[in-house]
């Protein structure tokens, strides 16, 4: 049965190399509750001594990648031992061409689809998401937010989306002096909501009220930049 | 070529002939010509699911070769455009074919001229069960949320994966060191990861070409009878799994919930997504077809004349 060895720390725990704290707490717990002694989605597939190793394994990738002097030290030895091979600085066993990457990259895209699907079914992520939908003016944390709760990275979102990492960042954090004509915000928008198979239009229009209010009150400091 | 969707398993009791049935009638809407395939001989329960007493001589027809062409050996069900080939009248002896009619069988299944082919197979991991569910290039498996579901579907999975790779090597231009290794008849040759690592030294130029043929077939995953306890990440947990360890590409295809009342229409011999079409396991059904259709589409100039699944 194939294992884990051979893998990066950052492919044992399935995060891509920019990951902050908390996805790599998240992906953790998951790794855990997905090789457990318990865990029902593994059951007979390895022996205890795989088993065993597996959870070693899925440990140090933790404690590495959690602390911060431990894992730009990581960083560097990967980056040195795979120095030369173009574009495989974090991938160092694994082949850009290996067809069954490819299968899967195709189909990335559909599961982050039906993820986002089964999430959506959840009662507490179905309140958020229409408190959110029914503000008049969002901001972007309610977007962050939206975005967290779906548990999508930043770095995903670009996979499918292609709005930059730096753009998903100026746009939830309401950093309007970098963001781009109408026309395109208004573009990024509604493929926000598109991957998070929410409504577009009151995203569109929130966001953009949010925007506009803001600047007004620039000019008006008395009025609350609360949303109402 | 038509849409061939094999219904496999493992484990007997999980639901396979329940979801054959219902995913039968869902595509079968606007008019799509489907055809349900009892290969779950020795045990066939497709007819009884569609309240047909006497669904004639099926598939034993066509094996004795008294029915000359396998489309003859259909029958109508209650739902326009969906047909039977059922295999209730086929005796013990036949639920172990020999070779060559598995073969005649399979190509005559291939060619029936359906959009849709869906394929009832039984539990279990004998070779004429993997050969059906390999006979197209995907094939749905499912499991329900318990452990022994789940252990009989990897096993299920293995068994296809070793037998799909001895198959691509007896027939592939593979060199004779390879072959006789893998392909020993004693001690059931090498296991999976082995005959990989003995193809990576023996034969590495090959060893490509090889892996794109195995992950040439893909696995649908569906998890029947869902229960509010069961845990809502099961599924696309599995999927990662086995994408990672089993290196082919798995699609979790969705979840179908517990319903008391599939108990009662099975009991009634009716089909679920008739009696309680807007029940949440009916939209499931449905959107299973969807997914199924989506990945594995029926002729490209035919499928815009199509209405939606269940619509």
């Amino acid at each position: 049965m194939k294992t884990l060895e051979h893998k990066t720390y950052y492919e044992v725990l399935d995060v891509p190399p920019d990951a902050g704290e908390c996805e790599i707490k998240r992906a953790y717990h998951e790794a855990m509750a997905t090789y457990g002694y318990d865990a029902l989605v593994t059951y007979s597939l390895f022996s205890d001594q795989q088993r065993a190793e597996i959870l070693r394994i899925i440990e140090c990738a933790f404690d590495t990648l959690i602390d911060e002097e431990k894992r730009l030290q990581y960083n560097r030895e990967l980056l040195a031992a795979v120095s030369g091979a173009r574009g495989m600085v974090f991938g160092r066993h694994r082949n850009e061409a290996d067809p069954l990457v490819q299968a899967l990259s195709r189909s990335k895209a559909d599961s982050l689809q039906v993820w986002v699907r089964a999430k959506s079914g959840d009662k507490e992520i179905k309140a958020t998401v229409e408190k959110i939908l029914g503000k008049e003016r969002i901001c972007g944390k309610d977007l962050k937010k939206l975005r967290s709760i779906f548990g999508i990275s930043i770095s995903e979102f670009y996979e499918i989306t292609r709005i930059s990492p730096s753009m998903i960042t100026h746009i939830e954090q309401d950093r309007f002096e970098e963001l781009p004509a109408e026309l395109y915000l208004k573009r990024f928008l509604r493929s926000y909501a598109e991957l998070l198979q929410i409504a577009s239009r009151p995203i569109v229009a929130g966001y953009l009220n949010n925007m506009t209010a803001s600047a007004d009150a620039v000019h008006k400091p008395c009025r609350s930049s609360k949303p109402r | 070529m038509p849409a061939i969707y094999p219904i496999g398993g493992g484990k007997g009791g999980v639901g396979k002939s329940f979801i054959a049935a219902n995913l039968g009638a869902a595509m079968a809407t606007g008019g799509r010509r489907v055809v349900l395939v009892d290969l779950d001989v020795g045990a066939s329960n497709l007819h009884t699911l569609l309240g047909i007493k006497s669904p004639g001589r099926g598939l034993s027809g066509f094996l004795s070769n008294d029915t000359h062409q396998l489309d003859q050996a259909a029958v109508p069900t209650h739902i326009a455009g969906l047909r039977l080939i059922s295999s209730c009248r086929c005796t013990v002896d036949v639920a172990n074919l020999v070779y060559a009619k598995k073969i005649k069988l399979i190509k005559a299944v291939r060619n029936l001229p359906y959009d849709a082919i869906i394929i009832d197979l039984g539990g279990g991991t004998n070779f004429n069960t993997i050969d059906f569910f390999t006979a197209a290039n995907s094939g749905v498996v499912i499991c329900t949320p318990e452990p022994t579901a789940i252990e009989n579907s990897f096993r299920f999975i293995k068994a296809v994966r070793s037998r799909r790779l001895k198959q691509i090597i007896r027939q592939g231009p593979f060199n004779e060191k390879v072959k006789s290794a893998v392909l020993a008849k004693a001690g059931g040759g090498l296991g999976f990861n082995a005959a990989l690592r003995c193809v990576e030294e023996y034969d590495p130029d090959r060893l490509r070409e090889l892996k794109e043929r195995l992950v040439d077939f893909r696995f649908h995953v569906v998890i029947n009878q869902h229960r509010k306890s069961t845990d809502p990440t099961l599924g696309l947990r599995l999927q990662a799994v086995c994408n990672r360890h089993f290196a082919a590409p798995f699609q979790f295809t969705g979840r179908i919930d517990y319903d008391e009342r599939i108990h009662d229409t099975v009991y009634q011999k009716k089909l679920f997504v008739e009696l309680f079409p807007n029940a949440p396991s009916a939209l499931h059904l449905k959107h299973i077809a969807r997914e199924l259709i989506r990945y594995n589409p029926i002729e490209e100039e035919k499928r815009n004349r199509y209405e939606d699944v269940g619509a």
